[in-house]
């Protein structure tokens, strides 16, 4: 593994060594003093040409677990305001002899174009959220959340629901848990829904609540309204109704199933208030687990370059 | 109108049942009894306590449906309401009408759709079939709450009045209704090309008006099924006019496009050249256009190109209508005309059989509508209309149900009469 830009560049093994390792570096994170000194000397840059909280801060405190120098480059304070080419900074930051790029764009592909443009350099690429195509850790936190409950992915259900067609999180996620042998059901509208979506490999279904009892897993998509240019749905109220998660919803679910949101949650969209102090709604888990997974692959992409 | 609740025993006598499923006539009597249809044979025999119909020489068909009506409730009730709406619909034959929603507030949440059907209760001369709005406000903008719309009893989504300008929109409004399996009633019309009162022309030009060019309904047309097709969703394109259009459904019915369309009586019956005196009862929209559009579409209906005919009712109050064609608003009334129209410009001119007309007002709009075609059998609710082939009409203006007058055919003289229609467990003689 020299990049890290798709699920569909990961084999199976590549997938449950990340997930040794992230069980590992959880107990790590659970220590006094949470830092293995391995990288020390190492430098990380995080590139976010989009606004993001959780992530980026994922991303660096898993390269400071790891003792890595960590710079964050974000669209507010860098020089990309003043009018710098993607190709520009690039070379820039390249030069400055930096051993991992952990970039997210608005544009779909961009770590893929990072990654070409670096070939020569011993740079490794993360992606951390490209357009509307992929958020591979996220995907990998996801599986791992669900891994860890389970101790095993083949034959699980697993019900993603929302924005199918406008989420990277989604397309990671089919990707990651069909890889992975479990049955991946989505439901949405239509307007949601990839045109051709037979050719996913997923099963659609127009209603699911009657169904939540057969899931081992639900995760619901944040609605991203920041990337529509029109009004997808109609209300909050017929949305939450038909889609969204309340407790009567959870309750429906069996005692061991998990219920996931990659964050940040439109709350009475997605789900409803009362679910968040759920056992089964493991939203906050994600993110800790986040932190190991990052770990795991910044750990693997370097001892890789070693 | 004489309106008598069927008390217990109903005999229709030695009627010309019209079987559309076997397309057969049969001589028969129907006994009915508290609403419902006990027997259908000949030969019944009479009882004093019956109260029996004469049904000699006349067709007895299941009750019309109209795929396009405009009730004007809520918001325009001194144009046409609820009762005055649906005795017009008997009057004609129809005993199932869709109302549309272009109303003051429109039918954009599922209130006015309970509104509506809560109303109609208090009447219940015939059932009545809301149509939604595609988009709030009839905007063209944002979707409705589709799932809460039809749990209320939407029977599909419209903008009608108002096209669907953005492809993006339309598209978005056919993918959310597809989800919902609802059908989407497309208003054909390029309203920026649309600007005028009239078809466009040499007739347009020698009367001083504003000319609608006729590819303003076609390219809609085009660009709609195109669209619907790619989402998969369904959809019917309503009152339809013109050759072009027809020409353009023909090629894409050819090429396995999915679609259902209607046009209305006034489109085979009337041309532009009615608007020569500059009377608003010939102003519609779509415009009427010339001969050989009109010829067009009686030979679409003949091959079956057109599934369905609707009457577009569209009730204007005379203060209002009986203006300038600049000012006049668009539309005619036309739930009392529109099936003896049809049966004298398409059977008694021998374009369609009855059975074939008759498709077009019953079954093919059921189908339409995704409802079982209604029958004429023992066991079942009658809803039955008795129509007399050989007697003349006259539709004068004091023989009109609707609250509004605006119609050209006041005076026809119409070959055939709707003589009863039974709904409901009434009897309501013409």
């Amino acid at each position: 593994m020299k990049h890290l830009l798709s699920i569909d560049d990961l084999g199976i093994k590549d997938i449950y060594k990340i997930f040794e390792y992230a069980f590992q570096f959880e107990e790590v994170l659970k220590r006094p003093i949470p830092i293995v000194p391995t990288f020390k000397g190492k430098t990380i840059v995080t590139l976010f040409y989009e606004p993001s909280t959780r992530t980026q801060t994922s991303f660096t405190l898993a390269a400071k677990r790891l003792s890595c120098d960590v710079i964050n480059f974000s669209f507010a304070t860098s020089s990309i305001l003043k009018g710098e080419s993607l190709l520009d900074t690039i070379k820039t930051i390249s030069a400055m002899k930096v051993d991992g790029i952990i970039v997210r764009h608005f544009s779909s592909g961009v770590p893929h174009f990072l990654a070409k443009k670096l070939v020569k350099k011993n740079i490794f690429v993360i992606n951390a959220g490209d357009g509307t195509n992929e958020h591979p850790t996220q995907a990998l936190l996801d599986g791992y959340t669900v891994y860890k409950k389970f101790k095993k992915i083949k034959d699980l259900k697993i019900l993603i629901v929302g924005d199918i067609k406008h989420s990277r999180v989604a397309h990671s996620d089919i990707l990651l848990f069909k890889k992975l042998g479990a049955k991946v059901f989505i439901s949405c509208p239509h307007q949601f829904l990839p045109i051709d979506f037979e050719n996913m490999g997923v099963c659609y279904l127009k209603e699911f609540k009657k169904e939540l009892p057969n899931f081992d897993c639900v995760i619901t998509l944040r609605v991203q309204k920041e990337r529509h240019n029109l009004n997808y749905l109609s209300s909050m109220r017929e949305y939450h109704y038909l889609y969204g998660i309340s407790k009567k919803d959870l309750e429906k679910m069996k005692k061991e199933a998990l219920l996931m949101h990659p964050g940040p949650v439109n709350w009475g969209w997605e789900l409803a208030d009362d679910v968040i102090d759920e056992e089964r709604c493991v939203i906050l888990e994600q993110v800790f687990n986040g932190v190991a997974v990052r770990m795991a692959i910044i750990f693997l992409l370097l001892q890789e370059k070693v | 109108m004489k309106i008598e609740k069927i008390e217990k025993y109903l005999l229709i006598k030695n009627g010309t049942l019209i079987n559309l499923p076997k397309r057969e006539k049969e001589e028969v009597d129907i006994l009915i009894i508290d609403g419902k249809i006990e027997k259908i044979s000949k030969n019944i025999p009479q009882n004093k306590d019956f109260l029996t119909i004469d049904a000699q020489g006349c067709y007895l068909f299941p009750g019309l449906i109209d795929l396009h009506t405009h009730l004007r409730t809520p918001g325009r009730e001194d144009e046409e309401d609820l009762e005055t709406g649906s005795k017009a619909a008997i009057a004609g034959g129809f005993t199932k009408i869709c109302c549309l929603p272009n109303t003051d507030p429109p039918l954009d949440n599922e209130s006015l759709i309970t509104y509506l059907l809560e109303e109609n209760r208090k009447y219940n001369y015939c059932d009545i079939y809301p149509v939604a709005c595609a988009t709030k406000k009839r905007e063209g903008k944002e979707i409705c709450d589709y799932y809460f719309l039809k749990k209320a009893g939407a029977v599909a989504i419209s903008d009608d009045g108002n096209p669907i300008t953005s492809s993006a929109v339309l598209r978005l409004v056919l993918e959310y209704a597809k989800t919902f399996d609802l059908l989407y009633l497309s208003h054909c019309e390029d309203r920026e090309l649309a600007n005028g009162v009239m078809n466009e022309g040499f007739l347009s030009y020698k009367l001083g008006l504003r000319g609608i060019p006729d590819i303003s309904e076609t390219i809609f047309v085009f660009r709609d099924v195109l669209i619907a097709n790619y989402v998969k969703a369904k959809i019917h394109l309503c009152h339809l006019s013109s050759k072009k259009s027809i020409e353009i459904l023909r090629f894409l019915k050819e090429q396995g496009y999915q679609f259902s369309c209607e046009t209305c009586p006034h489109y085979f019956t009337l041309t532009e050249d009615n608007l020569k005196d500059y009377d608003p009862n010939y102003k519609v929209n779509p415009p009427l256009k010339k001969e050989e559009d009109k010829e067009e579409i009686k030979k679409a209906l003949k091959e079956g190109l057109i599934d369905a005919i609707a009457t577009d009712h569209a009730p204007h109050r005379t203060s209002e209508k009986e203006q300038d064609l600049e000012t006049a608003p668009a539309g005619i009334i036309g739930l009392e005309t529109a099936f003896l129209l049809s049966y004298e410009e398409l059977v008694l001119k021998g374009y369609l059989d009855i059975f074939s007309l008759l498709e077009k007002f019953i079954t093919n709009p059921a189908k339409i509508l995704g409802m079982e075609a209604p029958k004429i059998e023992e066991k079942s609710e009658a809803e039955i209309v008795i129509f007399s082939p050989k007697e003349k009409f006259i539709y004068s203006e004091d023989k009109i149900y609707s609250k509004s007058k605006n119609s050209p055919f006041i005076n026809k003289e119409f070959s055939g009469k709707i003589k009863a229609v039974i709904k409901n467990k009434k009897i309501f003689l013409l």
